[in-house]
């Protein structure tokens, strides 16, 4: 291994090749069609500013399997006690696969109540949506729920 | 014909509720959320990008109840539905702002009325003398 780099100047075919790799590999950058689980968890602690979340509590209705991506119809809803301390102040939806996993955010007021809002969604493959809902005291919650896209989609938008 | 200015969105909520009543509230906002990403591949194709939804704002009175911000997973013609418990009578506007600066905004007013007197039931009547 030593004097494989000993006389850099006068590259043999074998180390030409090797070096063209190695800089074509560092150059060239990774292409990810979509994006990874890492990147949901990633944006979640950005919006909630914490990595601790409480799997409790959050409902998500989500249709198992469905052959329209474009539209997939989801409701969230916060169970508990809904006192001053503990009202949804905010409910981030995140589809991890997607090309960008941020779908949206709502902000409530107290008039909200019950914390129940249904949407439509794009989801481009098969894959777990994450719902977090930040509390009035800081706690964040977080549902998953998994629904399989038998006739996936390839852009989002 | 040119492009209109003003987006399209619709509102439905009931006319009367009582007080401290669960009112649903449904919101369709009429836009293509297209931001030009192709069909065939994932890159962009800004062939005719017509833009996406970026804020939802939903006020009762003049005060915020909802803020949605919208990023590009919602679907085409987004819809979004909430419930509200009111207490006042008053005016509930919904207005979405695109990337183009284009406004979609509509108002609906909702009356509430008082809870009506509910006579006691005959178990809990104090027995006539």
């Amino acid at each position: 291994m030593s004097d494989f780099f000993v006389d850099g100047l006068s590259l043999s075919r074998r180390q030409f090749v090797v070096a063209t790799c190695l800089l074509l590999a560092g150059i060239v950058p990774e292409r990810r069609a979509h994006g990874a689980p890492e990147d949901a968890a990633r944006f979640l602690e950005q919006m909630t500013g914490t990595k601790t979340w409480r799997a409790e509590r959050m409902r998500i209705i989500l249709p198992p399997i469905t052959d329209q991506w474009r539209f997939v119809p989801i409701t969230v809803e916060v169970d508990g006690p809904w006192d001053e301390m503990h009202m949804v102040r905010s409910i981030h939806l995140v589809a991890e696969r997607n090309p960008t996993p941020h779908v949206v955010s709502f902000h409530l007021s107290p008039e909200c109540w019950p914390p129940r809002i249904s949407t439509r969604l794009r989801l481009v493959r098969t894959q777990v949506v994450v719902a977090a809902a930040i509390l009035c005291d800081g706690s964040v919650l977080v549902g998953k729920e998994i629904c399989k896209v038998v006739v996936p989609g390839k852009g989002c938008g | 014909m040119a492009r209109n200015k003003t987006g399209l969105v619709y509102l439905r909520l009931p006319a009367f509720a009582q007080a401290g009543d669960i009112v649903p509230v449904q919101v369709k906002m009429k836009h293509p959320m297209d931001v030009g990403w192709s069909e065939e591949g994932n890159r962009l194709n800004p062939l005719n990008p017509v833009g996406r939804l970026q804020t939802l704002k939903c006020l009762f009175n003049g005060r915020e109840v909802l803020y949605a911000d919208i990023g590009d997973g919602l679907s085409a013609d987004p819809y979004v539905s909430f419930t509200l418990r009111l207490h006042e009578s008053g005016t509930l506007e919904a207005r979405w702002e695109d990337e183009n600066g284009i406004v979609g905004v509509i108002s609906r007013f909702i009356r509430i009325i008082p809870t009506p007197y509910r006579t006691p039931s005959a178990a809990t009547r104090e027995p006539l003398s």
